[in-house]
């Protein structure tokens, strides 16, 4: 009954969204206004579709159906029932079936949002080109992903459940969903750039109408990638948290361009510039989300995560290339329209710097993707096999993520048009003071190495530049002043500050050591004494969990763990972690006690600052949230507005200067911080 | 100069831009197209390519075992329990594997017990053949990443561990990945 029920909502909405997107299509070539506005009812079609099938496959998933060929590989009597749930998204057929159901929610947002618009052409041809995506998702589950296969059990058959990996934290729930949130979400704003292309509508209006869209799957991507960089840290054992596998690599590549489309956006609302590299960078968003979603399931690329099925990778790679081909050929039809009002002035100014965070951004993704897609290169030339290993990405990553740091603290003070020495002295004086404090200061505690030392004193440097903003916000517009794109950009930033000043310190001061330790024997790890008092085995249905109680400093008692899974056999170890402000202490059993003898081995991690790193990711998140909420002068300006049409001139002051001094288009007037 | 004239520069300069991004694309993608795995391809693991973990111990017939002292050899290091069916069925493989391998002195077939009695292993060999070194310690499983059962991972002479095996192996599967490596 389920296969079939679910293989017919699957085959319900491949037919709505692909009769939704070429309706619409004729519909506004031919300018049917009636018939475009069936648009919507095919779109409620394909969410009905798409929640229908999700919640067929949730059922099926409780019911331990095992006639769904997807409840026969990943369902299991013995999982809880929220690993159970999760397990939907825990292998391949299931995660583009989470993907589907991401876009649908996405396409009925859109829906709803612009319901006004119905009759706008531009809105209309994004929804076409939103289901046109939504179409190729469903035929992958039509086609080599159906997650609705038929099978026969014979009687008594178990299931092995979830890849145990997958089924032993917490946050196995929270991550995919989140980063699905995020790769989905940059499909609205790139339908809208197709859109406008496709209409000729070469104005700022759709990047207006996208703004917050932009700026929500942002936040959703990294807030997925802290988690997931979390997740790999408290699960997998090996002390890490990032490791520069392909499909880390493949998360990370939208995510930087996304964030300098997020940036360079900013220069094309205030002056209508770089109007072609906004719409490369989210065609290249776009893209890379799909091409991140080939490299982890099609197994082209070696890495550790579980998805490798060869038979999705050449749909999604043909997607890929149709996605590629047609942005750059909509753009170079439109290049005539696309020229620039003007040029961007003096190197100088917000929007140079702005300028600079793209190049920065740009550097990295070529160097991540270069890493990424190197050892395919190296393997056509003349059939090497390797493995591009840490030290290039850390070699390359370090200088640029310092550069980073210092655009972060001169970038944000920079006021439109030109600044003047003055200005800028005056603006970066105590920000500057506060760098060198903090690099004092941490030279003071011990920490040693230039570039760590650097790293410290450009975090505090960018970290009080972006306060010193914020102040300034506060006190003009109490707590109003935290919200809108850049006082919530600014709430970013720190997070990410303190995410970097986090990975300084955990990078350059991490010590790792193991010991072999008979039962009652002691070690010092970095001035703490673990003592290791006895191991133990528990068993249930499901797992054999065998642990070691290691005391520490003759208090806290902390059991790291390895667990085996009896449907799999795979053992996955469990670290244990001391968490506090200051730094983490990492325990892993190497070896675990068995029948013959309760000796262990165990590796003992100390990492500082470890947990500024998912702090810094909370406050990201915190501040994308702000970010979404318009600012004070938005809220009163849009009152006035709101019947205003979609493609509106270039907003002369989308997002105010918070100190509208000393612009070269602005009169100078005293500002109130250090006046 | 007139306006039409910049346009179409404009436009020119456009499509060769264009032009120039889509082809480097288009290698890449044809990259991807081609450069797939091969059909046996070893699965991936944070081991492929890197020193093999130390693998030393005592073995079931109370022999000293070191990896290290089989340098200048292949080494094919097999997961199994005797309650995996996979790893039932893949014996007689890896029993024709050894006697190839005592054979020609190439290579050198070392098993690990997974979550298994000593009993039950002793009498599995007893009954399907096989005269190997057998260690148990469940450690090794950690170190490996061994994600299920069989795995197999082959070494090489300079202690690098070159392929990874999960599921079932056969002795030409072996001989196959070893040759590959030997004789490029």
């Amino acid at each position: 009954m389920n296969p079939v029920l679910g293989f017919g909502f699957i085959v319900l909405g491949l037919t709505a969204s692909v009769l939704g997107a070429v309706g619409g299509a004729w519909a506004l070539l031919s300018g049917r206004q009636e018939m475009l506005r069936t648009i919507r009812q095919w779109t409620w079609l394909v969410v009905g579709a798409a929640v229908g099938a999700f919640v067929v496959m949730e059922l099926a998933l409780f019911q331990r159906d095992y006639t769904v060929g997807y409840v026969s590989k990943v369902g299991s009597p013995h999982t809880p029932a929220l690993f159970n749930f999760a397990a939907l998204w825990s292998s391949l057929e299931g995660s583009i079936l989470l993907w589907t159901l991401v876009l649908a929610m996405y396409l009925a947002a859109m829906v709803v949002k612009f319901a006004k618009r119905a009759d706008d052409p531009l809105f209309g041809w994004a929804l076409v080109v939103m289901l046109t995506v939504t179409a190729f998702f469903f035929a992958l589950m039509t086609g080599p992903a159906n997650p609705f296969v038929a099978v026969e059990v014979p009687i008594g058959f178990e299931g092995p459940g979830p890849n145990p990996l997958l089924q032993n934290h917490l946050l196995m729930a929270f991550h995919p969903p989140m980063l699905y949130l995020g790769y989905v979400g940059f499909t609205v704003p790139f339908s809208f750039a197709i859109a406008a292309l496709i209409c000729g509508r070469m104005g700022e209006g759709w990047l207006v109408a996208t703004r917050r869209w932009t700026v929500a799957a942002w936040g959703f991507l990294s807030f997925g990638i802290i988690l997931g960089a979390w997740w790999s840290y408290e699960v997998l054992g090996w002390g890490g948290y990032w490791a520069w596998d392909p499909v880390e690599n493949a998360s990370l590549l939208p995510w930087l361009t996304g964030t300098a489309y997020i940036h360079s956006v900013m220069v094309q609302e205030r002056r209508g510039l770089l109007r072609v590299w906004n719409l490369s960078l989210l065609s290249a968003t776009f893209a890379l989300t799909i091409l991140g979603t080939f490299l982890t399931r099609s197994g082209v690329i070696e890495s550790v995560h579980a998805f490798a099925d060869g038979a999705v990778g050449p749909w999604l790679l043909v997607f890929f290339a149709v996605v590629v081909t047609v942005s750059i050929a909509l753009i170079v039809w439109r290049a005539d329209e696309l020229a620039s009002p003007g040029a961007l002035g003096s190197p100088v100014s917000r929007e140079a710097s702005f300028l600079a965070n793209n190049l920065l951004f740009g550097a990295m993704a070529f160097v991540v993707l270069l890493g990424t897609v190197f050892p395919l290169l190296a393997e056509a030339y003349d059939g090497t096999r390797l493995t591009i290993g840490r030290p290039y990405f850390d070699s390359l990553a370090g200088p640029l993520g310092l550069t980073l740091l210092f655009l972060m603290a001169v970038a944000p003070i920079m006021p439109w048009g030109r600044a003047s020495t003055e200005v800028l002295s005056k603006r970066l004086f105590v920000p500057a003071i506060a760098g060198v404090a903090v690099m004092a200061l941490a030279l003071v505690i011990g920490a040693r190495g230039v570039s760590s030392v650097l790293g410290f004193g450009l975090a505090g440097f960018a970290g009080s530049s972006a306060l010193r903003q914020l102040v300034l916000s506060v006190r003009r517009h109490r707590l109003w002043g935290l919200t809108g794109r850049t006082n919530g950009g600014m709430v970013v930033h720190l997070g990410l500050i303190v995410l970097a000043a986090g990975l300084v310190a955990a990078e350059g001061y991490r010590s790792d050591q193991s010991f072999t330790l008979e039962l009652g024997q002691s070690v010092m790890v970095e001035g703490r004494t673990l003592t290791y008092l006895e191991a133990g085995i528990e068993e249930t249905e499901r797992t054999v969990r065998t642990f070691a109680a290691i005391e520490i400093d003759g208090t806290s008692i902390y059991h790291p763990s390895a667990t085996a899974f009896r449907a799999s056999g795979q053992v996955v170890p469990t670290p244990s972690v001391k968490s506090t402000i200051t730094s983490d202490l990492y325990l892993v059993l190497l070896q675990v006690p068995d029948r013959d003898s309760d000796t262990i081995q165990l590796r003992a991690v100390v990492r500082p600052l470890v947990s500024w790193l998912w702090g810094g990711g909370v406050i990201m998140a915190l501040g994308t949230m702000l970010a979404v909420i318009p600012s004070r002068r938005k809220r009163h300006k849009q009152k006035d507005d709101q019947q205003a049409s979609i493609d509106p001139a270039p907003d002369p002051d989308p997002e105010p200067d918070p100190e509208p001094d000393a612009g070269a288009e602005a009169e100078p007037t005293v500002e109130p911080a250090d006046g | 100069m007139d306006d039409k004239v910049v346009s179409n520069q404009r436009s020119r300069r456009a499509l060769w831009v264009g032009l120039g991004v889509w082809i480097v694309i288009a290698g890449l993608v044809a990259l991807f197209a081609i450069g797939g795995p091969s059909e046996q391809s070893p699965a991936a693991s944070r081991i492929l390519n890197q020193r093999v973990p130390a693998v030393v111990g005592t073995t079931m017939d109370d022999e000293h075992f070191d990896i290290d002292q089989h340098r200048g050899q292949w080494v094919a290091i097999n997961f199994f329990a005797t309650w995996c069916p996979g790893c039932v069925l893949e014996h007689p493989e890896l029993v024709a594997f050894d006697k190839q391998a005592q054979a020609n002195g190439a290579a050198q077939l070392v098993s690990i017990v997974f979550n298994d009695s000593a009993d039950n292993v002793t009498e599995f060999f007893d009954k399907n053949g096989g005269d190997w070194p057998i260690l148990q310690q469940p450690g090794l499983a950690v170190d490996f990443q061994v994600a299920q059962l069989p795995e197999t991972f082959l070494v090489a002479p300079d202690g690098t561990v070159t392929h990874r095996f999960q599921g079932q192996v056969t002795a030409q599967l072996l001989w196959d990945a070893i040759d590959s490596v030997s004789r490029p």
